[in-house]
């Protein structure tokens, strides 16, 4: 049975009344990530095993007192949960249960980019049946505001005091060139395209990857109120490129169909200034200037 | 490979020349095993050869995963295991250590599976030979471990390991130590019993622990803050000593049902003997071979025990054997620095306690493979007249070194 895709949030609420976490979770008011976990849970439904690498969505789920799942998970270590969830998909086809039952993995940035890297990578490879979610909040946020493998240049954290020196990894082009059934990258900004792309991983037969970028509110510097406004400047300044991949085929999706067009977006600027840790680079020119070729440099590289 | 039928017991068996490594694959095949992952490495990798053999010609259905890291290939058989299928790893060294961080959550978790340890010194510097300084480190991980002392005892050792790690008082990982080499690779007439047999001693898996299933969902792995966690680290060990029943008769079905096999611990020649050795792994059977040359001379009468199983420590039966000796000698392949060897730790701890008035003395030796000889043995006897028992070198001995490497290699001078 194949689910249409959803066109507008009435939708969303017409077609996916039940909740698969709980209210209550001792994630920030407004955390992009708990948001994310939880739009995606109401499209693959209660017919899924979940697991969940250590870092803040493990602690917002697990803290004793919170009991926030409604659905069976499992939070393993920090860096071990696509071999983990390799295990349980073996589980499932040796039950005859891979069909019935969805495989979600849920990791941060640091679990993906840096100390789970090849252990995501080799679960590709081994062509298990998962989706693979990761909320990238740019950072070690559980830890405290950490860099890791996908900070962004010159934002300030707690081990780049003076902004991040290095480049990050262009994850989602890593695992491009994996053999992945399906590859999104998403937004928390556009719930809507975020849990269509989760729709169709769900109806791959092998194994899938959305990155979805949430603003962290304490390490981002951001107010809980702007969360939304800040992950939306990202794809309207075209500062991050909203596409899915698969069958060798990369397609812009609709939030950043219009930013092609370089003169449609918002000034860049836009959405640094609602970030504290990019103050220090609001009225340095040079850096914003090479913030800006970076941001035309992904779309041609890219290939839009 | 020759197949011989026979009869044992009533059961119909095949005794066929197999290396340990073989033994244990065949055990791992005859547990109808479904899920297994590993990772080279040497001496290990004759575990996993031989597995792809099985499961290539058809006789053995399991999945197989060849994992890109041992921690991998240990986290890939937890998550198949709290899926709810019977599931196998195996290691050595380096990969042992690899693995620990996902040991720990193993055994924390109360996931019942089984990992054979074929041991191997621990780099630097490098080595491929065996001495336990692998699963010795590890020994807090709260994992049952056993070491074998044959092919055949590791086959066994590998049934008897499901049925417990599986059972409802237990629900914990087992780890079955062989020697490198010296059990791996050496081959011998083994014993293997019938499927039909092993069907009856070991049921089909059926978890009784929490697992992900969707009709009672739960969260696994959720935190445990100061007013919980010490509960669960004292439920975990309380089911590790308490094992110790469920192991004794585990084995005791096994031997009746199957084959004769050792649960805690061997003695050789323990009655009679004024002096005890005390040790772990195949060593113990060369010793015998040793023991029975120095009892024919005039050394004076020499006995032997040896663990089989080391987690639970068999503290009472070593004590109730050991009562009256005049001496003990403990035998460590592995060392933990500024200390003692692990196994005179603890001998010499449960003797503390015991109030019993034995000299205890511990010799480290046959590290990184160096083979244990009949001259050795000798000089171990020797040297316990000349040694005070109450001195530091009592406690850890390096009896057996070479003294112009030393020179050669000492940077303090
Ligand atoms: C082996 C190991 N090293 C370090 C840690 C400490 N640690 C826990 S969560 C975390 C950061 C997680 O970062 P990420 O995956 O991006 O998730 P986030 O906290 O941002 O949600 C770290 C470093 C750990 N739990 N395990
Ligand atoms: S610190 Fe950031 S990622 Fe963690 S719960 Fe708070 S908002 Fe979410
Ligand atoms: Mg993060």
């Amino acid at each position: 049975m194949s689910e249409l895709p959803l066109k507008n949030l009435r939708d969303v609420s017409e077609r996916y009344l039940s909740e698969w976490v709980a209210p209550g979770n001792a994630g920030c008011p407004a955390c992009g990530a708990v948001l994310a976990v939880r739009l995606a849970m109401k499209v693959l439904g209660e017919n899924t095993w979940g697991v969940m690498t250590t870092g803040c969505m493990a602690v917002n789920y697990t803290v004793p007192g919170t009991g926030t799942a409604r659905t069976p998970w499992i939070h393993p270590l920090f860096g071990n949960a696509p071999a983990l969830g390799s295990g349980l998909a073996i589980a499932l086809d040796r039950r005859n249960l891979q069909d019935d039952i969805n495989l979600l993995i849920v990791g941060g940035d640091g679990a993906t980019a840096d100390i789970g890297f090849q252990v995501l990578s080799a679960a590709i490879q081994r062509q298990h049946r998962f989706i693979y979610l990761c909320y990238d909040n740019q950072g070690y946020m559980n830890t405290g505001g950490q860099s890791s493998g996908t900070t962004e240049l010159n934002a300030v954290t707690k081990t780049s005091p003076f902004g991040s020196i290095t480049e990050p990894k262009r994850l989602s082009e890593i695992f491009m060139n994996h053999q992945l059934k399906y590859l999104a990258t998403a937004n928390i900004g556009y719930p809507v395209d975020f849990m269509n792309k989760v729709l169709k991983a769900k109806q791959e037969d092998g194994p899938s990857y959305i990155q979805i970028s949430t603003p962290c509110i304490p390490s981002w510097g951001v107010e809980s109120a702007q969360m939304i406004k800040v992950a939306k400047k990202a794809v309207t300044t075209g500062y991050e490129i909203l596409y899915e991949y698969s069958h060798e085929d990369i397609t812009l999706s609709n939030p950043s169909r219009k930013f092609r067009n370089k003169s449609k977006r918002d000034p860049l600027i836009e959405y640094f200034e609602l970030q504290k840790r990019f103050s220090h680079i609001i009225n340095d020119d040079q850096a914003l200037s090479l913030m800006e070729k970076r941001v035309d440099d992904n779309w041609e590289r890219i290939g839009f | 490979m020759s197949r011989e039928r026979d009869k044992d017991g009533g059961n119909r068996v095949t005794k066929e020349f197999l290396s340990g490594n073989q033994a244990i694959g065949e055990a791992v095949m005859l547990a109808r095993t479904e899920s297994i992952a590993a990772y080279p490495i040497t001496p290990q990798t004759g575990i996993v050869n031989h597995l792809v053999n099985l499961i290539s010609s058809k006789k053995f259905a399991a999945t197989m995963v060849h994992a890109e890291s041992e921690s991998s290939a240990l986290s890939i058989v937890v998550g198949s295991t709290l899926g709810g299928i019977r599931s196998f790893t195996a290691t050595s060294s380096q990969g042992l250590l690899m693995m620990a961080e996902a040991t720990y959550y193993t055994s924390g978790m109360r996931v019942p599976l089984v990992m054979t340890v074929v041991n191997r010194g621990l780099s630097a510097p490098v080595t491929i030979f065996s001495d336990h300084q692998d699963s010795m480190t590890l020994r807090d991980n709260g994992w049952l471990q056993f070491y074998c002392k044959n092919g055949q005892e590791a086959l066994d050792t590998i049934l008897t390991s499901y049925a417990i790690a599986e059972h409802r008082k237990v629900l914990l990982p087992v780890m079955v130590c062989i020697d490198g080499f010296a059990i791996s690779h050496r081959s011998e007439p083994i014993v293997i019993p019938s499927q039909q047999s092993v069907d009856e001693f070991l049921p089909s898996f059926s978890p009784e622990f929490p697992y992900m299933t969707l009709d009672e969902p739960k969260f696994l792995g959720t935190a445990a803050w100061p007013d919980y966690y010490e509960e669960f680290v004292y439920l975990r060990n309380k089911a590790l000593k308490d094992s110790q029943e469920v192991i004794i008769e585990t084995c005791n079905k096994y031997s009746g049902a199957i084959r004769p096999i050792v649960p805690l611990i061997s003695t050789y020649n323990a009655e009679e003997a004024e002096i005890i050795i005390i040790g772990i792994g195949s060593m113990m059977s060369t010793l015998e071979v040793i023991v029975d040359q120095l009892n024919d001379s005039s050394s004076g009468s020499v006995g032997l025990i040896r663990l089989k199983c080391f987690r639970p420590f068999p503290a009472k039966e070593i004590l109730s054997k050991i009562k009256s000796k005049s001496k003990i000698i403990v035998l460590d392949k592995a060392v933990s620095p500024g200390q003692s060897g692990p196994l005179f730790l603890e001998i010499s701890s449960i003797l503390q306690t015991s109030g019993e008035n034995i000299d205890c003395y511990g010799f480290i030796l046959g590290l990184g493979g160096r083979e244990l000889t009949l001259a050795l043995g000798k000089r171990i006897l020797h040297a316990i007249k000349e040694l005070d028992p109450r001195s530091t070198d009592s406690r850890q001995y390096w009896i057996d070194l070479n003294h112009e490497t030393i020179k050669r290699w000492t940077t303090s001078e």
